[in-house]
């Protein structure tokens, strides 16, 4: 399969994965064109495996989980320091629950995230998101219990309220 | 998805997967994806080096076919010690080089480093010119980079100097492709083009590029993403009169073949600051400072430098120095186009603290950060470097410089920022620097690089500025 070819059937499928993964356009851009230059680079050799896509998608799927690695090496700036950039503009008025949770899905650990993200968009089961992930089912399981925990307890309240 | 606390668990899965469905909408454009892709990494890269024990081939040991890897290797080894012995005849570090006919391969892209390229390339005159704080920076420069004929390259995940290059003149400029460094170099009052690579086994290599030396004083220059072209700013003297013209010079690096674009008469009194190039390789986006601060002309502008017309404004002038009540130094370009990041120079009513500017309902501060977009001209505050305590409204006590890299749409970047506290008739001022990479709207200190960047460093994409902006006009 040419680039051209993997490009034009695959492509934004694998540009919706990153979307997903990341959460906002300007870092799956990065995440995207990070992973499809050194993709397009290497692609005499990614071209002639049997599903070039599932590759590339594992490519994107290390990317995300590697800035998290990386970052996690750095020094964190000092709280006061942290500035909120690019204010939001106020959605108070049409905050729904779907932004909600989409807000706190954006708090987990990518780890966490990731395996939601296989889980419930890319429809996988724990045995392959694991081999995705160099972990055991079992280590799956546990990120995908955390994650939901942490959402069933920063949700619970906004529905309650909502509710009420 | 069990729920002790009163959802249906199916109802949350389903809600679970229809809020990830949502997220799609953030998927980028794939034909521009696609063309920035080609863009940027339009090169024969060579295969990854396998990691760990060689794959064994497919052959019986001894047969032909297990024999051509190794032999193969064998071959790779000797052409590749062939040719470094060749580039070390152009150009060994250390003594004066000869000079190449030609470049012969586009460099492949640069590892990246937490989404960052992973070198760039620092001089001692770029470091300790104009950093704030001097005293205590000097202290700091690793003494692989105290001559300013040396340039080095840092590894930008630990700042440590990964190689050095010793070059046969002044270094007078940097800049940076995807996948190699450009330093102009003066040397008996002309200027000669170099491209650095950083090779196997953690050296450098210098080749001289065939561009014609220009005599004229460099004001800055800007490598093409692929790496083959350079523009090159420079000041032509005109007569006798302080007065020159700024002229623009793109050559092929490849080559040497220039087009060179003037000044309109009218606008000589300008200067071109800082340039760098969009992914397509074909427009050129740069600074430029007209005589006035309120002129139209002093903008971000954009040319096509495909076009016919050979005069320097004949493109779009972009995003004016004057916007949002307060006075912009300039603007950097996100390699796609769609954003301009800028520097808060001066506040309405001539660079006093306490403007009644303000950009999305946050007060402008002089060395705050603003993001523009391209298509809606919306401004937003991405970064304001926090105060020293005590000295709130002091004029500039604290800011930022002009991004360092900024990653193609423009929302990651590598910011050099800094606190000031004024001297007082006991003490001497201090400046405390530091680099920060914004990511959205997370911010994470990187320390390591305090002392080896700053605004004169070359990183992919973004240009430095020259290392020494009052170098004499050559006679």
């Amino acid at each position: 399969m040419t680039f051209e070819e993997f490009a034009a059937e695959w492509m934004p499928g694998v540009l919706r994965f990153a979307a997903v993964l990341a959460g906002d356009r300007a870092t799956a851009e990065d995440l995207a064109q990070e992973v499809l230059i050194r993709a397009y680079s290497r692609w005499d050799r990614i071209g002639c495996l049997d599903r070039p896509e599932l590759y590339v998608r594992k490519m994107v799927l290390n990317e995300f989980l590697g800035w998290r690695r990386r970052s996690s090496r750095q020094i964190p700036a000092d709280s006061a320091a942290l500035e909120p950039a690019s204010p939001a503009p106020d959605h108070a008025q049409e905050y729904t629950e779907r932004e909600a949770l989409l807000a706190e899905l954006s708090k987990l650990p990518r780890r966490q995230r990731a395996v939601l993200v296989l889980r419930y968009y890319e429809d996988r089961g724990d045995t392959e998101i694991a081999e995705l992930l160099g972990c055991s089912p079992g280590t799956v399981r546990s990120h995908a219990s955390r994650a939901l925990a942490t959402l069933r307890v920063e949700m619970s309240p906004r529905r309650r309220a909502h509710a009420g | 998805m069990p729920d002790n606390r009163g959802g249906h668990p199916m109802r949350e899965e389903d809600d679970l997967r229809a809020a990830l469905r949502t997220l799609e909408r953030h998927a980028p454009d794939p034909d521009a994806m696609l063309a920035a892709v080609r863009a940027s990494g339009d090169t024969a890269m060579p295969p990854p080096r396998p990691r760990g024990p060689w794959r064994r081939s497919t052959g019986a040991p001894g047969s032909w076919p297990g024999l051509i890897a190794p032999l193969a290797a064998a071959v790779a080894v000797v052409a590749v010690v062939a040719v470094s012995v060749l580039v070390a005849k152009v150009y060994a570090p250390g003594r004066a080089g000869g000079r190449a006919n030609h470049v012969p391969t586009v460099a492949p892209p640069f590892p990246t480093w937490n989404g960052i390229p992973a070198y760039f390339l620092a001089t001692a005159g770029m470091l300790n010119s104009d950093t704030p704080g001097t005293a205590q920076f000097n202290a700091l420069i690793p003494p692989a980079l105290h001559s300013h004929d040396t340039v080095g390259i840092i590894a930008t995940a630990t700042g440590k100097v990964v190689a050095t290059v010793r070059l046969p003149g002044y270094v007078t400029a940097t800049a940076a492709s995807n996948g190699a460094f450009f330093a102009a170099v003066v040397r008996r009052h002309a200027a000669t083009f170099y491209e650095i690579r950083l090779a196997a086994g953690g050296r450098a290599t210098a080749t001289l590029l065939p561009i014609p030396p220009v005599t004229a004083q460099i004001g800055s220059i800007a490598a093409a993403p692929d790496g083959s072209k350079l523009a090159i700013s420079t000041a032509v003297p005109r007569g006798h009169s302080a007065v020159a013209y700024q002229k623009l010079i793109v050559a092929a690096t490849g080559t040497g073949a220039e087009r060179r674009w003037m000044t309109p008469a009218q606008d000589s009194n300008g200067d071109i600051g800082s340039m760098s190039w969009l992914v397509d390789g074909k427009v050129l986006a740069f600074n430029w400072y007209a005589g006035s601060d309120a002129s139209p002309a002093s903008a971000l502008w954009l040319l096509n430098t495909t076009a016919a017309s050979d005069n320097l404004l004949s493109g779009l002038a972009m995003r004016r120095m004057t916007s949002h009540g307060s006075f912009f130094n300039g603007y950097t370009s996100s390699p796609n186009g769609k954003a301009q990041v800028g520097i808060v120079l001066c506040l309405t009513g001539g660079c006093r603290p306490g403007s009644p500017g303000t950009i999305g309902g946050r007060r402008l501060t002089v060395g705050s950060v603003v993001q523009f977009a391209t298509e809606t001209g919306h401004a937003s505050v991405r970064y304001v470097e926090p105060e020293l305590p005590g000295l709130t409204g002091h004029l500039q006590n604290s800011g930022c410089r002009d991004p360092l890299w900024l990653s193609n749409s423009g929302s990651r970047m590598l910011l050099l920022c800094f606190r000031h506290r004024p001297a007082t008739g006991t003490r001497k001022g201090v400046t405390e620097a530091h680099v920060l990479l914004l990511a959205g709207s997370r911010v994470t200190q990187l320390p390591w690089l305090t002392a080896v960047a700053n605004e004169y460093v070359a990183f992919t994409g973004t240009t430095a500025m020259n290392a020494v902006p009052s170098f004499p006009l050559n006679p």
